[in-house]
């Protein structure tokens, strides 16, 4: 059984809301709901079928309204927006786009918006985006308007920082997990593949490379500035003195403090190893954090290693990690889990949801002992996300 | 003048396969387009005022 976090007069009350789960697809958006048990699931969809989903966020500060990015293979980019959780949609006027370049010089221009982000709690229509070539996009009416966040996008270190458009995933160079930190508006994080990860402690105007600490082993300096690939980042909401990173090479913990990235995926087994793309924070813990491991061996194949597919939690905080596999296949279950196909509710004990490229999703009501398939035959799943709606 | 619409873009236009637009040239129907059905031009054409390529995604 999971451990009970050790709680203090700060730690929320577990949710004891219906859960719901944004499913983002190649081929649309699906809606999975359950009430407040967790155990029998609904699916409604798809959304704008046809469409490549990348993202699907609710925004918790009114938990009502939803914000989709989306794309076809002839429309190019744009976002969607849901003030009544998905019944009514409404594109943005201006969708994140880079600024027009002067005459004769050759502009960027968005392939796929990756990656959404609410602002922060004190800035109730505040939105970041995250697009592919790496940019930074902000709005400031719910979605409906984006601009570039210039102090980035037009940074002078942004080419040797993002290393060019050839320098990222076989997707496309991305920007992804854009962290606005809890506790305060101005502080931003953003992380790039490739790139690495990058701070801003004004709001965006300025920024600076945060990868000390961090291997980037393809590289001939193996522990430079910048030019690693980070999978994904997230920041505790109890205690944003804490950041943890699945990345390219290795799985990372941070106290903000300290500055240094430490390798706590050095105590998986090696048989496993430490390459994956997602990382989950439990809500209220610091300390508990599932990842998802890959087969990052010769030509990344990037499958469960062994055909043996398996969550891994830690609750010291990557001191020692322990498997959680009960449900899933023993065997030949060649399950790839992208970077936003993984994320976990706030009740107690805590739900871990994931979905695979295989078109299934995985549910577990007891923070990973037990896994369900709730869900298969879907496109190809790029997010999982965990939505708990206003009734 | 006609244009007509394909499929991927009738959803700005009201699932009308028709519609009218004025402008001597390609650039002038395009915005006029845009300012019948906000959305469409941005559909077709980048931020570059290049042709979005098509990329069939199988």
């Amino acid at each position: 059984m999971p451990t009970k976090p050790g709680k203090t007069s700060l730690t929320p009350a577990a949710s004891t809301a219906a859960v719901a789960l944004l499913i983002a697809t190649r081929k649309g958006a699906f809606i999975l709901k359950t009430d407040q048990t967790r155990r029998t699931w609904k699916i409604t969809g798809p959304m704008f079928f046809g469409h490549t989903v990348h993202h699907a966020v609710l925004d918790p500060r009114d938990r009502r309204t939803l914000l989709v990015a989306a794309r076809t293979g002839h429309l190019g980019p744009t976002v969607y927006r849901s003030a009544d959780f998905g019944k009514n949609w409404k594109e943005a006027a201006r969708p994140p786009a880079f600024p027009k370049a002067p005459e004769g010089e050759k502009g960027r221009v968005v392939d796929h918006v990756f990656w959404l982000t609410p602002g922060h709690s004190s800035e109730p229509n505040a939105w970041y985006a995250g697009t592919s070539p790496q940019g930074l996009f902000r709005s400031e009416d719910g979605g409906d308007t984006w601009a570039q966040v210039a102090g980035f996008n037009d940074h002078p270190m942004y080419l040797q920082w993002t290393g060019g458009e050839q320098d990222g995933t076989p997707d496309g160079p991305k920007l992804h997990s854009v962290i606005v930190n809890p506790g305060n508006p101005r502080h931003l994080y953003i992380s790039m593949s490739s790139g690495g990860v990058f701070e801003s402690v004004d709001r965006g105007t300025d920024w600076k490379p945060l990868n000390a600490g961090c291997l980037a082993d393809f590289r001939p300096d193996k522990y430079p500035e910048y030019g690693h690939d980070p999978h994904c980042v997230k920041i505790h909401p109890l205690d944003p003195n804490i950041l943890y990173q699945q990345n390219h090479c290795g799985i990372y913990r941070m106290e903000r403090s300290a500055g240094t990235w430490v390798r706590i995926g050095e105590s998986m087994p090696k048989q496993i190893g430490d390459i994956g793309f997602p990382v989950v924070l439990h809500p209220r813990d610091p300390k508990t954090v599932w990842v998802f491991p890959m087969d990052g061996t010769s030509v990344w194949p990037r499958t469960s290693p062994g055909g043996k597919p398996a969550a891994y939690v830690t609750r010291n905080a990557g001191g020692s990690w322990k498997r959680l596999d009960a449900g899933l296949p023993r065997s030949q279950g060649w399950f790839t889990v992208k970077r936003q196909a993984m994320s976990c509710d706030a009740h107690d004990p805590v739900g871990v949801y994931f979905g695979t490229t295989g078109g299934e999703v995985w549910a577990s009501r007891n923070e990973g002992a037990k896994w369900t398939c709730i869900a298969r035959h879907l496109p190809e799943i790029y997010a999982v996300e965990v939505a708990e709606p206003r009734r | 003048m006609k244009v007509l619409i394909p499929d991927p873009l009738r959803s700005y236009t009201q699932e009308r396969r028709q519609v009218e637009a004025g402008g001597a040239t390609l650039g002038e129907v395009l915005a006029d387009l845009d300012r019948r059905f906000p959305g469409i031009r941005f559909r077709m054409i980048d931020e570059q005022d290049s042709i979005r390529r098509l990329r069939e995604r199988r």
